[in-house]
């Protein structure tokens, strides 16, 4: 990736707004200028910076017409959705579909190409608004240097979702690179749910550097799943923010299931008195797989309240990181902020590292972070074991019951439904 | 090379409980800031050998190419200016206080925390008043006839190096840190102690007589070795607060725990609140053998403390309890490191603070657990009391686990005390203060519990006498 990138980014097609490409140029300019991560700085403590480096990666072509047909049947999820957009190479490959009562409502979901075009205004109140607080900060310059597709979702004050949308990116052909954005806006009052799903199309390496903003206009409520089931042989760097208006309530779900090398970087801000949110994840790391999830729970004002509960299971010779810190900042009394990550280790060679981090500067807060890394216990083995079950089955239940914990939270009964699958999915294959 | 003229102005400064000046006149003094003469100085005075001074050397050279810890650490580590610290100063002459110099509330204090009068003086820094020197001697007497040495370090180099060179600068080498390789280019004092195998000493070694034998070291350098099956409790500081002259204290402690060997290192230490206190402690525990340290810091403008113990041998066990006390300006940063590097090794690491003010504690843990290893146990927990709304508490922990053959489980909680609490004890006729500080009691009961009994009740009412004033 370094030195494949010193090209600088073509032109982006399309008659967009003068802030935006203006700001892509600077956003280049930015990404060159600022320093390669080192092992020394604590955003990247523990960080395999071998994996990070690689230099084969290439902007990425035209999905041909076949197999543009064929992603688009491989792009099933949820029974009933309100809306489909599924993107390859962070191009279009199907009209976007939106149901006529919700774009009736004024709901806009609709690729950001066209947002960028038809609503402007919109758009540029939120967009890229929160700095990478969590070590990319490179990262997110060349996701906005090099960004040529993704998503805008708004949903007007007071409407909601009775169904959530959802959004396919896939990856396809040799060490694409992909930079897929994705910018979902709740206005007061309304609430929305919305699935993306990031998948490789073959096994082919590749890299994914997405960016996700939540916006949750007062007393909304907004959910955000997201799966990333790419190539064994790809990396992905993906910086997301939720940022909680007064009232506000954001949960958002992570699964991990595919890359080689991949990063997380959540940071989640509570701007306004009330707000909450839900930080869930799973990841289900295998082989040689790393996995570096990074959080920051950002309580700014008073009577907020996080909940951040990640839960792995590791393979073979997968490794892991969990960063999380909560940041209680002056004046933010009454909060109330948790967060536990817990550890399955499954194998002899794994490896678990655990950083959950505190910082408390107000009063009248009830705080707690917890962290275990174990292995299943010979006594719970026994008494499936005891119940007839075999011992790889009962590993599998176990690990099943364990990971079903995260899932749970997302609240959503269908969505639940779509992760679990995919997580089944997994698990039959391990087992196999 | 003496700098008479520079010392009064030296020992002359802010101090937070009343304006306190000595004429003190040292015999030796290196003068200010730190390069090879002031090593030469130093090892010429001490009359040490050459691989002693080869080694200052060294770590003379590792400090100064390391950078400041600051991109995990405090920025106020900036603010150590390493060209005004004397690196250097002994007794010779006894420095002539009296006890009428002592300011009053330092006598109130001393009072209220029901110090023997003879030890507050001594606390005061009114020597050769208080016979520590005799005390000293006959602990030196008890124990030696075990076969017990207990030495000062210049002293445990030059009479029994076959035992004390094998292992100093092992566990905790010159290149740790930046503070490590700053101590062992100049340390002095501190205490050197062997155990021979299967002695088990029965009173606690203490610090308290050693170190006015020898002057308050700010680079004090202590090795403990305990044989096999041998057993020694030492005891370092006291609860009075400590009138520190000089701004930064860097100490490096190493210990060895043989096979089946026990060690309990105990610190309650009291800072005032200019001092920098940038401490290396570690332990290596070989088969079956056991290391604890308990900790208690209070006072200091910021600490950097972090107690570890490597466990090396099969069943090895290791243990961390601290309590940390920070108060206004103060920066309380402690925590534990352990690393196990042998199966079926455990550690236990119970870490508790208190913030006061606008004081600021911080709670920075490491356990390392590698693969190839099986039945490895961590238990962490650490939870934080703020008492004022301006109250500051942080925790960063990083654990560490490979392979599936072991457990590891950290918590932590930050709570307040909570007006009901306060409310509930004032209708049964406690004042407010009252209340807070029995509250504040009872937060760290079971780890106060774990010190010496007169320690602990010391640390009860010193606890008390940090918390005036934080009412209202």
């Amino acid at each position: 990736m370094k030195r494949s990138f010193f090209d600088t980014p073509g032109p982006v097609d399309g008659n967009f707004p003068d802030w935006y490409t203006e700001a892509r140029e600077a956003a280049w300019e930015e990404y060159e200028e600022a320093p390669w991560p080192k092992r020394t700085h604590e955003a990247w403590r523990f960080a395999d910076l071998k994996k990070l480096a690689f230099d084969e990666i290439v902007d990425p072509g035209e999905v041909g017409e076949v197999d543009g047909a064929e992603l688009i049947t491989r792009s099933r999820a949820l029974e009933e959705s309100a809306g489909r957009i599924i993107l390859a190479n962070d191009r279009l490959i199907a009209d976007p579909l939106l149901d006529a009562e919700f774009e009736q409502k004024g709901v806009i979901f609709k690729p950001l190409s066209r947002a960028l075009v038809e609503d402007s205004d919109l758009v540029r109140l939120s967009f890229m608004q929160e700095p990478a607080r969590l070590g990319s900060a490179k990262f997110r310059a060349l996701h906005r240097a090099r960004l040529r597709e993704g998503i805008f979702l708004h949903i007007p004050k007071d409407v909601s979702l009775s169904r959530p949308v959802e959004v396919f990116h896939w990856l396809s052909g040799e060490n694409t690179a992909i930079f897929p954005h994705s910018l979902i806006v709740s206005g007061a009052g309304s609430s929305a749910a919305i699935a993306e799903y990031v998948a490789s199309a073959n096994r082919q390496p590749g890299f994914c550097g997405g960016v996700t903003d939540l916006v949750a206009g007062e007393n909304s409520k907004l959910t955000h799943v997201r799966t990333q089931n790419m190539s064994e042989k790809a990396h992905s760097l993906h910086v997301s923010s939720s940022l909680a208006a007064a009232g506000a309530n954001i949960r958002s779900f992570v699964l991990n299931l595919g890359c080689k090398w991949s990063r997380s970087e959540f940071t989640a801000r509570l701007s306004g008195e009330g707000a909450s949110t839900d930080m869930l994840a799973v990841c289900l790391p295998e082989n040689g797989q790393e996995m570096d999830m990074r959080t920051l729970q950002l309580h700014e004002q008073q009577h907020t309240t996080s909940n951040l509960l990640y839960k792995h299971a590791l393979y073979d010779k997968a490794r892991t990181i969990f960063a999380g810190l909560i940041m209680v900042e002056e004046g933010a009394h009454h909060t109330d902020a948790y967060q536990t990550c817990r550890n399955l280790l499954m194998s002899d060679q794994c490896e678990a590292n655990s950083m959950p981090g505190l910082e408390i500067n107000a009063d009248q807060v009830k705080c707690s972070h917890g962290s275990t890394s174990g292995p299943i216990t010979d006594e719970e083995l026994f008494y499936l074991r005891a119940r007839g079950i075999p011992e790889s089955a009962a590993r599998q239940l176990m690990t099943f019951g364990f990971v079903k914990g995260a899932v749970d939270g997302i609240g959503h009964e269908d969505l639940e439904q779509v992760v679990l699958g995919k997580i089944d999915r997994r698990f039959r294959r391990i087992l196999s | 090379m003496s700098n008479d003229t520079d010392t009064a102005a030296g020992i002359d400064i802010d101090r937070d409980k009343g304006d306190f000046h000595y004429d003190v006149e040292y015999k030796h003094d290196a003068g200010r800031g730190l390069t090879e003469e002031t090593i030469d100085y130093i090892s010429n005075v001490k009359g040490e050998d050459e691989w002693i001074t080869d080694f200052r050397k060294r770590a003379l050279k590792i400090f100064e190419d390391k950078p400041m810890p600051t991109h995990w650490a405090s920025e106020d580590l900036k603010a150590i200016n390493f060209d005004e610290i004397r690196y250097y100063l002994s007794g010779g002459n006894a420095p002539k206080r009296s006890w009428e110099d002592v300011p009053d509330e330092m006598k109130e204090t001393f009072e209220r925390l029901g110090i023997p009068e003879q030890e507050r003086k001594f606390l005061a820094g009114v020597e050769a008043q208080f016979d520590s020197e005799a005390a000293y001697s006959n602990i030196k007497a008890a124990v030696s006839d075990q076969g017990v040495i207990f030495v000062n370090s210049s002293e445990g180099l030059a009479d029994h190096p076959e035992i004390f060179r094998k292992w100093f600068g092992k566990v905790i080498p010159s290149g740790d840190n930046k503070f490590s390789a700053l101590n062992s280019a100049v340390f002095s004092g501190g205490s050197f102690i062997y155990v021979p195998p299967g002695v088990k000493v029965k009173h606690p070694l203490q610090a308290y007589f050693r170190i006015n034998a020898e002057q308050f070291g700010q680079f004090e350098r202590t090795l403990i070795i305990v044989d096999e099956g041998a057993e020694l409790t030492y005891m370092e500081g006291c609860t009075a607060p400590k009138f520190e002259t000089a701004t930064l204290h860097s100490a490096v402690v190493e210990l060895v725990a043989m096979k089946d060997a026990k060690i309990q290192y105990i610190t309650v230490q009291n800072w005032s609140a200019n001092v920098f206190n940038l401490v290396t402690k570690r332990g290596l525990a070989h088969e079956n053998a056991e290391i604890r340290w308990i900790d208690c810091n209070i006072g200091s403008r910021l600490t950097m403390k972090y107690p570890g113990v490597i466990m090396k041998g099969r069943k090895a066990r290791g243990e961390v309890i601290s309590i940390a006390l920070a108060n206004d300006g103060q920066h309380q940063d402690t925590g534990a490191k352990m690393i196990h590097a042998a199966d079926e090794t455990t550690s236990n690491v119970v870490s508790k603070s208190i913030s006061v003010g606008e004081g600021r504690s911080t709670y920075r843990g490491q356990v390392h657990i590698p693969k190839h290893l099986k039945g490895c146990k961590n238990n962490t927990e650490c939870d934080a009391l703020l008492i004022n709304s301006a109250s500051r508490t942080d925790t960063y922990p990083a654990i560490t686990v490979r392979g599936n053959q072991h457990a590891t489980q950290h918590e932590a909680s930050v709570s307040q005390v909570s007006e009901e609490q306060i409310f509930y004890m004032q209708q049964r006729g406690l004042s407010e203060a009252e209340a807070i500080s029995l509250s504040v009691n009872g937060f760290v009961n079971d780890l106060v519990r774990e010190f010496p009994m007169e320690y602990s009740v010391e640390l009860k009412r010193l606890i008390d006498l940090e918390m005036e004033g934080s009412v209202g």
